[in-house]
């Protein structure tokens, strides 16, 4: 079912191409106060009001990933009011999101919704709750533009990559792999990483929400630069590297 | 065992007069990976001995059950007993419990307005009611496999375990809201209570992506 609020960002999405300046935002929602009664779903083109942000941002997660068979109640306290919905597809792929908390019944997810760093509670132990480990880690340093991939605690590599420039910086924080999208036309990458967070100074981005992503570049100039405008590019074997991790795995990115 | 175990309630349900409401869910679309969760709602082992009942045990979509008394057990009277179990989670709870130290003695040695214990993705929580052992009040503590021993007339001293956690080999974890332990005329004697066992988070691990044929205009 696809929302009202659903519908306002894909309008969005098609009209702006190629917008680069700070603009209303793709789509809000007040939870329970949303206009038409319905809980706004929590996915890369809405922001979410009243969310609570995640409270240990530069913590590691454990790696539990968890996957809703179905749309889940979202809300700020675990049995508090819903505020939101997590739908069970992302992009067109399964929804995973990483575990952040949990509490008998309930666990803390992080969301792909602005504001960057959303966290909610939703029910578990009711079936619709797919849950698995993730034994992925990626972390940024846009400082060093360095990325480094670890299993298990262990590197599999490190990378020099492209993050963003001193005016659209990388989000720094906790997020998570989000969807893993093969466009049909390979502009500048085969596969589009796209992640939980968004960019802080650019509402929307060629038409889209904002949205960061690991990406592959054409020129390897650009690696070591902060040029972007929030992704991080990365090396072809970064990106094969990157297109193995399961969706939901933490991504640390630290200044 | 699960085909088993019902028909040995449905077949104490006709022996002794009891009424059983059981209502099996069919398998949802739920594909938690991992150990089965199970819970039962009471057992006995020793001289008194009372198998789990009512079992319910899950490996996809959730299972549920509730009776209202267990077969063939004069010392144990009850309003209900639930047990519900899907893959990552597990709970039982049993209702307006008393338990008689004879069948001749009918005050109840044990009395609890609920007794019940839940187990969600390995993590394991118990909840008690009004529970009293010869009088005096039993109270769940935030921590678990908390003892005290009670002595109780004509029994000497019943060792209580309350909210007993166990680590089970595959993983899972095994939650027991109230379990009595006693040696009665040289046997020991356990009762178990609302017990359930789910396994832990990190039963799986988590799929390779399978790139959507899509695009989004991301911050390049």
């Amino acid at each position: 079912m696809v929302g009202a609020v659903a519908v306002t960002a894909i309008a969005t999405l098609v009209t702006g191409c190629g917008g680069k300046s700070k603009s209303p935002s793709t789509s809000s929602a007040a939870g329970s106060s949303a206009p038409t009664g319905k809980l706004p779903e929590a996915t890369t083109f809405t922001t979410l009001k009243n969310i609570p942000k995640d409270t240990a941002a530069l913590a590691s997660a454990d790696g539990t990933v968890v996957h809703p068979t179905a749309a889940l109640p979202v809300s700020v306290t675990p049995g508090g009011q819903p505020v939101a919905t997590l739908p069970a597809k992302e992009l067109g792929g399964p929804t995973w999101v990483p575990v952040v908390e949990t509490k008998p019944g309930w666990e803390r997810v992080l969301l792909p919704s602005r504001p960057n760093g959303a966290a909610g509670w939703i029910p578990s132990g009711n079936g619709k709750v797919e849950t698995a480990h993730s034994p992925y880690d990626v972390k940024v340093d846009t400082s060093a533009r360095r990325l480094t991939l670890l299993k298990s605690g262990k590197s599999l590599g490190t990378w020099t990559v492209a993050v963003g420039a001193p005016k659209t910086p990388t989000p720094t924080g906790r997020t998570f792999i989000l969807a893993s999208l093969a466009p049909a036309k390979a502009t500048y990458s085969p596969l589009i990483l796209p992640v939980g967070a968004h960019s802080d100074s650019l509402d929307t981005f060629g038409g889209g929400p904002g949205t960061v992503a690991f990406h592959g570049w054409p020129q390897k100039s650009v690696f070591g630069q902060a040029v972007t405008h929030g992704c991080v590019r990365v090396p072809a074997d970064a990106l094969r590297q990157l297109s193995k991790v399961p969706l939901g795995t933490p991504v640390q990115i630290s200044g | 065992m699960r085909k088993r175990l019902r028909y040995g309630v449905i077949a104490g349900v006709i022996a002794a007069p009891v009424a059983a409401a059981a209502a099996v869910v069919p398998a949802a679309s739920a594909t938690g990976g991992g150990s089965p969760s199970s819970a039962f709602g009471i057992s006995a082992v020793g001289l008194v001995n009372i198998p789990r009942t009512p079992v319910v045990s899950s490996e996809s979509g959730p299972r549920s059950r509730s009776v209202v008394s267990v077969p063939a057990s004069p010392l144990v009277h009850l309003s209900v007993i639930h047990t519900r179990a899907v893959p990552g989670h597990a709970e039982a709870s049993v209702a307006d419990l008393k338990i008689a130290k004879a069948a001749i003695s009918p005050k109840a040695v044990l009395s609890a307005k609920l007794i019940s214990a839940r187990c969600d993705d390995g993590a394991g929580s118990s909840r008690l009611v009004d529970v009293r052992l010869a009088g005096r009040a039993i109270q769940a503590g935030t921590s678990p496999n908390s003892r005290i021993t009670v002595p109780v007339e004509g029994l000497g001293g019943v060792q209580v375990t309350v909210n007993k956690q166990v680590h089970n080999a595959d993983g899972s974890i095994t939650v027991t809201a109230l379990e009595l332990a006693v040696q009665a005329l040289g046997k020991s004697q356990t009762i178990a209570i609302s017990s359930a066992t789910c396994a832990g988070q990190s039963s799986g691990e988590a799929p390779k992506p399978t790139p959507v044929p899509s695009d989004l205009p991301v911050t390049g």
